[in-house]
């Protein structure tokens, strides 16, 4: 390259030249674009059109001359939340934009009137970037968690405020479908959401606020959204999660999206006092201070999930197991309440089912017994047949006879395979020789345990009694 | 009555936007050698420069302005900078929601910020080049050794800058790539536990709690990289900077082989008992009195066009780039949820690829071999070779191509066999770790550079040569280290060819 003097000067000038031109010219384009030429500008120069062209009165018309096109924005400290949706929804509260396209119709009536912008904003009921003033990035960002909620599913956020069983006759019949839905088909036998229910499947939470990352969308067909998952998976657990223990119990689509409604709303926000609802005061106030319990009702909610209706045996195809027949009349006519509320408030150590008392699964005291009342409804008669164990017995011969009659379904080391475990403390203490004699030997009508008595595989008494020898052993 | 005083007001209100210039140009248009002389050395802001300037210091394709490119991204840094901590909140509650609506609703906010994302990219890159560019022509030697010390700094601070500008926006990006880089910090632990003293002597939970305040990343961290970022690394940058280019001037400007100047005469005609060294060399001999004006140039105007064409092409790079490409922002830093892969900074990515073999070794280990490395180089090699030539000319060059093709068969090669067939980890599951400190595909690959590096020294006989070997091998590393971590680098860290066969999440 030559290195002379004009040479140089002029290739240096050459470079500033061109680089300042092009500096200049994207500085322009930025300033415009970023500044001048912003969609809400756009937006907000239709609405002013829009407001004279809907003017009929000198009042109405200075309105329109004195609208300034600038950023709207709903600051609410007390969500945390800035709300820049008005920038473009210029409408929403004008009942004179009616008949216009989005994003200038009025908001639909009468939400609100109780809910007014300054206070409530639009994401804490339509979620999606409030901060964001372009449509497509206020929608759904890239990278930001709560996409728009789909308008069907809106009804989820009442209930982040509102008790959901207030609001059936008031807006919200999906949320309140659901609602019920999810204590109907017992969820909370293995999901707790705040201090009750089961343990067996994850907290239910705040899981309507969760972040998409939380939720395994490998499987997922249609849209990666959290909405669509929870929808999806309410339909087919084991599609969208392959190792899901998820029970299939929804009836149809419309069930399964009431139940995504529902889920939507439990959103753990902590909310100021004044944004709650005297609907929702009264249902805390219930929580604390319940009315009568409802045995059934509970047992829907709290045991349906796995026992089911429990009259006659029950297979769990997820536990891959048959689960105790809570309800059968056999089954109750031998054993007491007292043993019933024990179990239900101790649970059955080493197996699935949990303790359910105030420190564990959350029920209180009158709230088993009330369940177990709701058991005995179930008992047809009280057995007064006894069983008298034999003297003296013999544990080892009582093994050769569990071996050959009971491991194949209780487990070779009693600690259950699809029928029941035999060995947790809170079984010891229940079955005693009576109780535990009688099952052997007349077996449980209607369920998987058959009789191994003279009606059933002949075993003497003697024979039992070793095994029952042999089953304390263990 | 007499008016004087009244007509001078007049005139002078007339002129005072004259006199006003006058004031601050106070030379006027220079038109004579002497004037831009003068131009230089009596501005405050110029006299850094010598008034005169070698014709090879400003042939472009001697130092490609690289050294000029580095200080320009510095400054649009520093600018943008400024303008971003207008609405950026380092706390964790807000910085997010800052960065937000700096995107949003902070005019030419996006544009700006994105400035700043792509001007610091540019820095990174230009240091690394400028660096290879000073290697290559020789520019280290005597006496500009401290100089190449003091560029050392430098580079360290500008990654540095980078670094702890990362988590600043409090993004699950930058706080998983933090979470990386706080626990390489921390990897000495790997070697304390070798040794079994960690209960006893734990330098590397001191260092990880220094650095982040806490056991974990927060609020602590947050402020801490903040301060570094916006205060103690911007002025410790600047302090050494101004060093360095101060003894750019003190070392006799940028170097340039002998060959750039005719021989001088055979006789020298008189000797001047004045002589241009005050002005145009600080160092050096009595020049001879044919040679000075013939091969250099007044620095005005030559000199600061070069400088304002570097700079404006740095501008206009990044207005580009910040124009047509945004900035990330993922989703808030959250804790509970890593990203996966989580990957450090790109130009971190080469060491990462090594931490994921050795934490210890790849993370801290190699980095201060090749850092002290470097910094030895000056030292180490002290031959006159053909100093201001790229490579020495063709016998550099050649060793420079050779090692290229050498570290890159050896770099791919031990990829390979790692990526394919696993370390011994894999093949001996029990054992030591103390031996994968020491044998991992990082350390093997430093080995082989080492012994390239020796046999170069002694077939050819030349420190410098082996030098050049040395530098190509490890600049090669880098570059198809942080390649590979970049492209090929799926979750957990495995070896996919494309994004697209990530398994989805």
């Amino acid at each position: 390259m030559k290195t002379d003097s004009p040479t140089l000067g002029r290739m240096f000038k050459t470079i500033i030249l061109a680089s300042s031109l092009l500096t200049l010219g994207y500085l322009l384009a930025a300033a415009l674009s970023e500044n001048v030429l912003t969609e809400w500008r756009g937006h907000q120069r239709n609405y002013r059109d829009l407001l004279f062209e809907k003017a009929d009165d000198d009042h109405s018309r200075r309105i329109a001359n004195s609208f300034r096109i600038e950023l709207q924005q709903a600051v609410l400290p007390a969500v945390d939340r800035i709300d820049r949706c008005l920038s473009c929804h210029l409408g929403v509260d004008n009942p004179r934009m009616r008949d216009v396209p989005q994003p200038y119709r009025v908001h639909p009536e009468p939400y609100l009137m109780d809910h007014p912008i300054g206070k409530f904003g639009c994401t804490l009921c339509h979620q999606g970037q409030g901060r964001a003033v372009k449509s497509e990035e206020a929608k759904r960002g890239e990278h930001w968690g709560q996409w728009l909620l789909p308008l069907e599913y809106t009804q989820g956020s009442c209930g982040v405020c509102h008790d959901p069983a207030a609001l059936e006759q008031k807006g919200a019949p999906l949320l309140a479908q659901g609602y019920r839905s999810s204590r109907d088909r017992g969820c909370y036998s293995c999901h707790r959401l705040g201090e009750r229910g089961g343990a067996f499947g994850p907290a239910l939470d705040g899981v309507g606020h969760k972040h998409k990352h939380f939720f395994p969308m490998a499987h997922l067909e249609g849209e990666h959204t959290v909405v669509n998952w929870v929808y999806e998976h309410f339909l087919d657990p084991q599609t969208v999660v392959p190792d899901s223990r998820m029970k299939n119990t929804v009836r149809d689509e419309d069930e399964a999206r009431a139940l995504t409604v529902y889920m939507l709303s439990l959103q753990s926000i902590n909310l100021p006092e004044e944004y709650l609802p005297a609907d929702k005061y009264k249902a805390l106030y219930e929580e604390h201070d319940p009315p009568l319990a409802d045995g059934q009702a509970l047992y829907a909610q709290f045991c349906y999930g796995c026992h089911e209706e429990s009259v006659v045996g029950t297979t769990d195809l997820i536990l891959e197991k048959e689960l105790p027949s809570v309800r059968n009349p056999a089954y109750l006519s031998r054993i007491s309440d007292a043993a019933l509320a024990f179990i239900i408030r101790r649970g059955r150590p080493g197996t699935e089912m949990p303790a359910w008392n105030e420190n564990a699964g959350g029920l209180r005291d009158n709230e088993i017994e009330a369940i177990v009342s709701y058991l005995a409804r179930s008992r047809e008669y009280v057995s007064e047949e006894t069983f008298v164990a034999s003297t003296p017995h013999d544990a080892e011969a009582g093994r050769a006879l569990y071996e050959e009659n009971c491991g194949a379904c209780h487990g070779e080391d009693g600690r259950g395979d699809v029928a029941p475990n035999l060995v947790d403390p809170v079984f010891r203490q229940i079955y005693d020789d009576r109780l535990l004699g009688l099952t052997i030997r007349d077996g449980i009508e209607d369920t998987e345990m058959p009789p191994f008595g003279e009606q059933g595989f002949e075993l003497s008494d003697q024979e039992i009694t070793d095994i029952m020898a042999y089953i304390r052993s263990l | 009555m007499d008016y004087r005083a009244t007509q001078a007001f007049r005139t002078n209100l007339v002129r005072v936007l004259r006199t006003l210039r006058d004031s601050i140009f106070r030379r006027g248009k220079a038109t004579s050698d002497r004037a831009r002389s003068q131009a230089i050395f009596q501005n405050f802001y110029w006299h850094i420069h010598s008034v005169r300037v070698h014709r090879y210091t400003l042939r472009p394709v001697f130092t490609w302005g690289l050294g000029a490119f580095s200080f320009a991204f510095f400054a649009i840094l520093c600018l943008t900078g400024i303008l971003l901590m207008v609405y950026y909140k380092p706390s964790v509650s807000l910085a997010y929601d800052s960065i937000k609506d700096l995107h949003y609703v902070v005019p030419t906010g996006r544009f700006i910020r994105n400035l700043h994302r792509w001007a610091a990219h540019g820095m990174v890159v230009a240091v690394i080049l400028h660096m290879a560019r000073v290697f290559y022509t020789g520019s280290y030697r005597k006496p500009r050794e401290f100089n190449w010390l003091l560029g050392m700094t430098l580079l360290v601070l500008t990654l540095g800058l980078s670094f702890t500008g990362y988590l600043l926006p409090w993004d699950q990006l930058g706080y998983w790539a933090t979470v990386i880089g706080s626990n390489i910090a921390g990897s000495p632990r790997e070697v304390t536990d070798v040794l079994g003293i960690t209960p006893y002597f734990d330098p590397g939970a001191v260092i990880r709690q220094v650095l982040l305040g806490s056991n974990s990343i927060g609020e602590e961290a947050l402020i801490r990289f903040y301060l570094l970022h916006v205060i103690v690394l911007p002025l410790a940058l600047g302090a050494i900077v101004s060093v360095h280019f101060w003894r750019i001037r003190k070392d006799g400007g940028l170097s340039r082989p002998e060959h750039a100047d005719p021989p001088p005469p055979e006789q020298e005609v008189f000797r001047p008992n004045k002589t241009y060294g005050l002005m145009a060399l600080v160092k050096g001999k009595t020049p001879a009195v044919d040679r000075e004006p013939e091969n250099t140039l007044p620095s005005w105007p030559y000199l600061l066009l070069a400088e304002l064409a570097v700079l404006m092409l740095a501008v206009a790079v990044s207005m580009v780039l910040a124009y047509h490409f945004d900035a990330p922002l993922k989703e808030p830093a959250n804790p509970a949820v890593p990203e996966n892969p989580a990957k450090a900074p790109w130009y971190f990515l080469g060491v990462q690829e090594l931490v994921s073999y050795s934490a210890f070794m790849g993370g801290i280990g190699i980095p201060l071999i090749c850092l002290i490395g470097l910094a030895l180089i000056p030292y180490l090699d002290r031959e006159r070779g053909t100093t201001g030539v790229w490579f020495d000319g063709k016998g550099g060059l050649k060793v420079a191509a050779w090692s290229l093709v050498y570290s890159a068969l050896v770099v791919v090669g031990i990829l390979f066999v790692a990526i394919r067939y696993g370390w011994l980890r894999n093949w001996f599951p029990a054992i030591p770790q103390w031996v994968i400190i020491l044998v991992n595909p990082g350390t093997v690959l430093v080995l082989a550079f080492a012994l390239w590096s020796v046999a170069v020294m002694r077939t050819k006989n030349s420190t410098r040569l082996a030098a050049i070997a040395l530098f190509t091998c490890f600049l090669v590393g880098f570059t198809i280290l942080t390649y590979v971590a970049t492209i090929h680098r799926g979750p957990n860290w495995e070896f996919f060819w494309t994004k697209g066969d990530w398994p989805i999440y």
